[in-house]
């Protein structure tokens, strides 16, 4: 029993630290979307109930953004599964120098988001950008045409440079998943005369499946926040072909001071992100 | 003898195949780097001629403008002092807690917890930032190195105790109550016997905390000042949607990745251990 008081003791710190900078905010913001609350007028505050949520469903642009939101998660995280999962099956053999081309693949995971945002804007760019001009050269770019400042084709053009900055993340998860597999099995399917594309659906996917799993709800706990490379390439436009929930949020908030809306608008993303938390804590508790 | 040749041919062909495509993938992932770090050391003229210029003179005048004349090591300087101001204070409160959670494994204590825990580091940043964003002005901290050191923590908090539960899950609880007998209080009997074993733990959570910290956007976006901006945010000022000044932007951009990726190279191991916390068990 002491023991357990000491341990809790040393939990104390992190807990208030919890409960003042998570907690309350999250309390905090609750309350505030129950409000009409104006930053540039904060006198005006008035308590409207679950106006503000009712609001959301009303709202045209919230119904967009949260149309590219789900676009974008479902494209990027799928792409990037099966992009990464090809990668790992690649690495996992006997290489020289695989620790190398591990830290090397990792790099775009690893950079600010915004550096990735960036470099991307730049290759994109449809005067001087080098993906523009082979674009055009290959015949999908009309000569004037431009990517992200297309409302066709920005959003392809950000979902191809989300699978540039997370396919080695994926790789790196499925190939951790890879290695801890038993060989027992794929040497059992070799003997009985499999082929490889026999093995891989037989044998490889129904023994990674957990891994696969919590791979795809981690990085789709992470796409649905997706801010900082959309803020860097097109700030949501042209129009709102790119918005997502998340940009529509700091819009909301930072650019109209709708602090009430706003909040609405954040604890629904909050309510996304839990339903991926908690899909991943159960998942990780029954299959491990 | 003609069959294995057969079959050490087919190795040999394979083995051709794999590193060749291992090879591709690599220059895709990483031409964008060299395009980038190519691009900071061109001239103007250079840069913007089409079809693209592959070999050229670098020249360093976009890094001397952007260090020199735009004053961006203010914003370096600021990037440091919120990165190793949230890792600090991470690691005094997260490595009793990690501590903690693992010689609690087990209870509803445990359970309930941790969970709470990790919900710092997946948490959406707006749901934090609004509110310390409006409470920070209320109170006339807005802006401050404070506010924004204490939101930066949220999340380093949250991925090290992750990260160093693993480690100490290794450590036999046997080693701290031996040193309890001899007297000492559980305090010091984790930072007498336990943290000098968890030391690379330690190095690979600092390091990672640190990057997360360097990384960050959006909370630095809603909660900093001109005085107290963060490199990424100034990165992202610099970008306006006219006259975009592309030699001292991808100057930028180099320069504020050079760090993480000497860190992420030295400390590959940690870095993809850190990485796949969670997702698989170890």
């Amino acid at each position: 029993m002491k023991k357990r008081r000491a341990l809790v003791l040393l939990l104390l710190p992190a807990l208030a630290y919890i409960g003042g900078v998570l907690i309350y905010p999250a309390i905090f913001a609750g309350k505030t979307s129950l409000f009409k609350y104006n930053f540039a007028m904060p006198y005006a505050m008035r308590f409207v109930g679950l106006a503000n949520y009712l609001n959301l469903f009303r709202d045209e642009f919230f119904l967009i953004s949260l149309k590219n939101t789900l676009f974008f998660v479902v494209c990027a995280v799928g792409i990037e599964l099966v992009l990464g999962l090809g990668i790992a099956i690649l690495l996992n053999a006997e290489l020289k120098g695989r620790n190398i081309i591990m830290g090397l693949l990792l790099i775009p995971t690893i950079i600010a988001p915004v550096v990735v945002g960036v470099v991307w804007r730049f290759m994109y760019n449809e005067q001087f950008g080098i993906i523009a001009y082979f674009l055009r050269k290959l015949g999908f770019l009309s000569v004037s045409g431009a990517i992200l400042g297309s409302s066709e084709i920005a959003m392809q053009g950000i979902i191809a440079t989300d699978i540039w900055e997370w396919t080695p993340f994926m790789t790196v998860i499925l190939l951790s998943g890879l290695s801890a597999l038993p060989f027992q099995p794929f040497e059992a399917a070799k003997v009985d005369g499999a082929s490889p594309w026999q093995i891989f659906h037989y044998v490889t996917l129904p023994l990674l499946r957990p891994v696969i799993i919590i791979a795809l709800l981690l990085r789709m706990a992470e796409a649905v926040k997706v801010f900082d490379i959309i803020f860097m390439l097109t700030k949501g436009g042209p129009g709102h072909s790119t918005e997502t929930i998340n940009l529509y949020a700091y819009r909301v908030n930072f650019r109209y001071f709708n602090i009430g809306y706003g909040s609405a608008l954040v604890i629904f993303l909050l309510f996304l992100t839990l339903v991926f938390f908690f899909l991943i804590f159960s998942f990780s508790r029954t299959e491990m | 003898m003609v069959k294995t040749g057969k079959i050490q041919k087919k190795h040999r062909i394979e083995r051709i195949l794999r590193y060749g495509t291992i090879f591709f993938i690599l220059f895709i992932f990483l031409f964008p780097f060299y395009w980038t770090i190519a691009t900071s050391l061109k001239t103007r003229v250079v840069a913007w001629s089409m079809p693209p210029v592959f070999w050229f003179k670098p020249r360093f005048h976009n890094y001397w403008k952007v260090l020199i004349e735009r004053n961006f090591l203010h914003f370096i300087k600021n990037s440091f002092i919120v990165a190793i101001g949230s890792t600090a204070l991470a690691l005094l409160i997260g490595t009793p807690a990690a501590f903690a959670f693992t010689r609690l494994k087990g209870t509803t204590i445990y359970k309930n917890i941790f969970v709470l825990i990790l919900g710092g580091y997946l948490v959406p940043a707006m749901v934090v930032a609004v509110p310390l964003y409006i409470i920070a002005s209320k109170v006339g901290f807005a802006g401050t190195y404070f506010v924004i050191i204490l939101a930066h923590t949220l999340f380093n908090l949250a991925f090290l105790i992750w990260l160093l539960r693993g480690f100490f899950d290794g450590i036999p609880s046997d080693l701290e109550e031996a040193a309890i007998l001899d007297g000492c209080s559980y305090f010091g009997a984790l930072v007498r016997v336990i943290l000098p074993i968890a030391t690379p733990g330690l190095i690979a959570g600092v390091t990672l905390t640190f990057i997360l910290s360097w990384n960050d956007f959006l909370y630095g976006l809603v909660l900093t000042t001109l005085d107290t901006r963060t490199v990424p945010v100034a990165i992202s000022q610099f970008l306006t949607p006219h006259a975009v000044i592309w030699g001292e932007i991808t100057a930028l951009g180099t320069l504020s990745v050079i760090p993480v990726v000497i860190f992420s190279i030295i400390l590959q191991k940690w870095v993809i251990r850190g990485l796949t916390l969670g997702a698989v068990k170890y």
